[in-house]
Formats: structure tokens, sequence, C-alpha cells
């Protein structure tokens, strides 16, 4: 626990170097300095693309690639799903249950700190980015020290505790993510609603949530595709009864189940790439604002 | 002489700086008040503090018999009988100029059709804002205010960015308003052809305070200090031209 330490005050320091930096802006726009034509090619901005297609290469692409080598075929590939299907239903369950809970929960409290910038708003910010900077066995060991009693043994022994382990640790990005779609709001849309007369969860309904729900599907997404991968905290946590996809590959890798490792491995690359394309087509036609 | 909004000695601190320092201002019932001043002079944040969006920290407000700000008292927005255009308009980019009315009008289809009428948007119901011109843009936000049929209308340089002959367009059709649905209006500005124009009595404001209240014949016989004589010269001198 205490080697989390440097990182935890790693973190709140890069913490205080973005707010001081960026400050509440909701994005940065990095351009090419306004050059023209194929003076861009020559930009800094054109070899900071170069080096991105270089690490997304070798540490996505290649690896997927080689994922889809070892499979050998289609049907090892309905084989290895028919043996998880059990841990591919309960993973897809829970990270349904994450991303609901965490992006509720993350919008409430990016509502609540985008209004409010105060110190208490400011404390609570940054307690939850420094969520972001526990490792996952870190995370794990502390809701075991925190959980594992008599008293609280309800929650423990159940898939409870494996979603509280999943909104400790992605809450920072919902919120993130939360924060920056609220803060395109602005406050006087809601403002005038209250001369209408009408507050409370109306207000909430009718102004801030159609404008918001981009970054709430977005956190949705985010959060669902990164539970479905989890496997450090949920390894630690796991209640008896219950084992996620992720832990399934994790166990069939110590019996060197190579071609059912690859394409359960493959099967959550495949989901999480679904969820993503999903999302960016149903965004262009339905959800688009206007 | 009866007074709809009655404001005495407001002072108003936003994040630690005194924006309003003492404010005195009596608006008669029905009249087009203009308060002209100079960017950053607390005139926007008056118009807050009247519709209820911030507390004083000293001074009080009173509407009609009512006090609805003091250290003690703050009568929610909602309940002021107060329409307000913000400058920026805050207009809603996910409703059409028909869901804009709908939903603070409670769906009294009756009067949403006349002010959309009345204000020319009647064949843009089905529009979003991003597809309006800014006049119409201006114009559903003027909407908007008055179908809560408000007693008195705050409106915060509500004509920035448009053309002089829209300009010209708008401020009439506000006087139009004025009369029609006998309504109190403060109007804020910067521009003093605009406020030439708009108003029946003006306040100038400087410095988070009215420095002198009048009719704009008032106003540029007897300025009560430089600053006021320095404000209204573009107009002495286009009346001289």
């Amino acid at each position: 626990m205490a080697a989390a330490t440097p990182l935890i005050v790693l973190t709140i320091l890069l913490i205080i170097a973005a707010k001081t930096y960026m400050g509440d802006v909701p994005f940065i726009v990095i351009s090419g300095g306004g050059r023209a034509g194929s003076g861009l090619f020559y930009s800094p901005g054109y070899a900071a693309a170069s080096v991105f297609i270089i690490i997304f290469s070798m540490s996505v692409l290649l690896p997927v690639f080689d994922l889809i080598a070892q499979v050998h075929g289609w049907k090892i590939f309905w084989k290895a799903c028919a043996i998880a299907n059990k841990q591919i239903l309960q993973s897809v369950l829970l990270a349904v249950a994450v991303a609901l809970l965490t992006t509720t929960l993350a919008f409430f409290l990016a509502y609540w700190i985008n209004r409010g910038r105060n110190l208490p708003t400011t404390l609570v910010e940054y307690a939850c980015y420094v969520l972001f900077s526990l490792p996952a066995t870190v995370t794990g060991i502390a809701l075991i020290l925190l959980w594992n009693r008599p008293e609280t043994n309800f929650i423990y022994g159940r898939p409870a505790i494996v979603v509280i382990a999943h909104i400790m640790r992605f809450l920072p990005f919902a919120l993130v993510i939360c924060i920056a779609g609220l803060s395109g709001i602005d406050r006087k849309l809601e403002e005038v609603y209250l001369l209408a007369g009408k507050d409370g969860l109306r207000r909430l309904k009718d102004i801030i949530l159609p404008p918001a729900k981009s970054s709430i599907w977005v956190s949705l997404a985010v959060c669902f595709i990164l539970s479905l991968g989890e496997v450090g905290a949920t390894l630690l946590v796991v209640p008896p009864g219950m084992e996620t996809l992720p832990v399934r590959i994790y166990s069939l890798m110590h019996y060197g189940a190579n071609k059912i490792v690859a394409s359960l491995g493959l099967f959550l690359v495949a989901l999480s790439l679904l969820c993503g394309v999903t999302l960016t087509l149903a965004w262009r036609r339905k959800w688009n604002l206007r | 002489m009866e007074f709809e909004i009655e404001i005495t000695n407001l002072e108003v601190h936003l994040q630690g700086s005194k924006v309003l320092r003492g404010v005195d201002l009596r608006v008669l019932r029905g009249e087009m008040l203009v308060i002209l001043g100079p960017s950053g002079c607390g005139k926007t944040t008056l118009l807050r503090t009247i519709a209820g969006f911030e507390s004083p920290t000293d001074g009080r407000i009173r509407i009609g018999e009512t006090i609805v700000s003091d250290q003690n008292v703050h009568v929610p927005p909602n309940l002021r009988k107060i329409g307000m255009v913000f400058q920026d308009l805050a207009l809603w980019p996910h409703l059409s100029v028909d869901s804009h009315l709908q939903l603070v009008a409670h769906e009294n289809q009756e009067l949403i059709s006349s002010i959309l009428e009345r204000l020319q948007l009647s064949d843009k119901v089905k529009c979003f804002p991003s597809q309006l011109s800014g006049g119409e843009q201006q114009r559903l936000a003027i909407a908007r205010a008055l179908v809560t049929k408000p007693e008195i209308l705050l409106l915060d340089e509500p004509f920035t960015g448009l053309d002089w002959q829209l300009k010209d367009e708008s401020i009439t059709l506000i006087k139009k308003i004025q009369e029609d649905f006998n309504i109190t209006i403060i109007y804020v500005t910067h521009d003093q052809f605009e406020a030439s124009k708009t108003g029946e009595r003006f306040a100038i404001m400087n410095d988070g305070r009215i420095i002198q209240v009048g009719t704009l014949v008032d106003l540029l016989d007897k300025p009560q200090d430089e600053f006021v004589a320095t404000i209204l010269n573009p107009l002495k001198t286009y009346n001289k031209l």
C-alpha cells in the first residue's frame, strides 16, 4: 500500500499542473500553426501524428494481428466462446452495470463540481482524480481491508464488491468526460428556465441532459470497455461463483491453452470495438446535436 | 408617482470584488428605462440581481409592494414575474422555436400562437436556433421571455451583433411590445446611439454606481459630471452635425 504513495503524490502534482495550465476549458485544440498545404507535413503536428501511428501499430495492431494468427480459424474461436459463455455473460452484465452506475455518479458529481466551483467541489474533484493513480492491486487490497468484515460481508461476498472496485477505478475517466460535457453548457440556459418557474429534475431533463447526452454516451462506452477488460482489482475481490472473462483468460493462460486464450482475447477486442463503432454510428445518425 | 422597481443602496460582491457600490434607482410602472454605461461597469450584474440570480451584500430591491432582495429576504427568480433576455440570448440549442415556447408557457397554445405571430416567427416554429438568422434568434429570445407573461422585462444588450437596420427594426418592435403588453422594461446597453433610439428615461452607470438619471435632453443639457458629459458626447456631436 505504501508503495502507491509516490504515485498518488505524482498524480496530485499532475492534476494541479493540468488545472493551472488548462483551467476549466472543456477541450484544447492542437493546430498546425495556421499553415496550409504541404507545410503541415513538416509541422510538429505531423511528427506527433507519425509517432502516434508507430506506437499505436506496435501496441495495438501488432498484438491484435498476432491474436488472429494464433486463433487458426472460426471453429476454434466459436468453441472458445462456447467454453466461456457464462463468463462472457457475467462480464457483459457487469460492464453494463458499471457503465450505468459510474456514469450516473460521475454526471451528478460533475454537475455539482461544475456549477459549484468552490473549495469543497475542488477537493472532491481532486479526490476522484487521485483514484486514477491507485494501481489496480492497491484498489483491490484497499477494498478487501475495508469490506472484508462480518458486518459488511453481504457486500464483500457478492458481485457488488466487483462493481464497487470497477467504479473506483473508472470514476475519474467518467468524471473528466462529464465535466468536459457540462462545461460547454452555459449556466444561463438553466437560469432562463428558472425564470419560467421550473426547477429540480425537470430542469435536468429538459435543459441539461439533451446537450450533455454526447458526453454521457461517451462516458458509458468508455466505462463499459474499461470494465470489460479489468483484471487487476477483479482478481483480488471476485466472490466465489463469479468469474469474469478477463479472469477466465488469466486462469486459462496458466494451462497453456493458447488458441482458446487468443480466441477469448480477440472476442474481448471485438466486443470493445463493436461498442465504439456502434456509439460512433449512432452519434452521427441520431444523437448528433443540431 | 408609482414605482415598479425601487433599488436602494444596492451593493453586490462577486468573487471577492465589489461590482455594485450603492446603486439607487427607481423605475416607473410601464416605462422603458435605458441603463447606459461602459463595459464592465456592473450593468449586467444589476440586471441579474434584479432577476434574483445574485444576492445583494447590502441594500434592497422592491418590486411593486414586495421587498424581493435584501440581507434577509431572497424571493426566488420564478416568483418575481420577470422575463429576461440575455446578451448571448441563451437559446436552448436542442429545442425548436415551438418547443422553446411550449416549455415555458405551460402549453398555453393560444398565447404561444399570438406571440409567434406578433414576433413574425409563425413560419419558423419547427426551426432550431442554429437554423435561424441573428434577428430571428433575438426575436425568439424575446418571445420566450414574453410567454411567461412577465410584469418586468430585462433586456441585457439584446441586439448586440445586429446591423443597424435590424437593430432599428428590433427597437421599434420592443417599443410596440411595451405599449401592447403595458410592461416595464429595463434596457441595458453600452451603445449611445442605440440608447438614444430606445429610451424615454436614461440612467448613466459607471464603476458600479448610477451617476445620473433623466431624459436625454436633461442629461445632454445638464450633465452631472465629466463622465456623463463624455459618454454622451458622441450624441451631442451627432446632433450638431
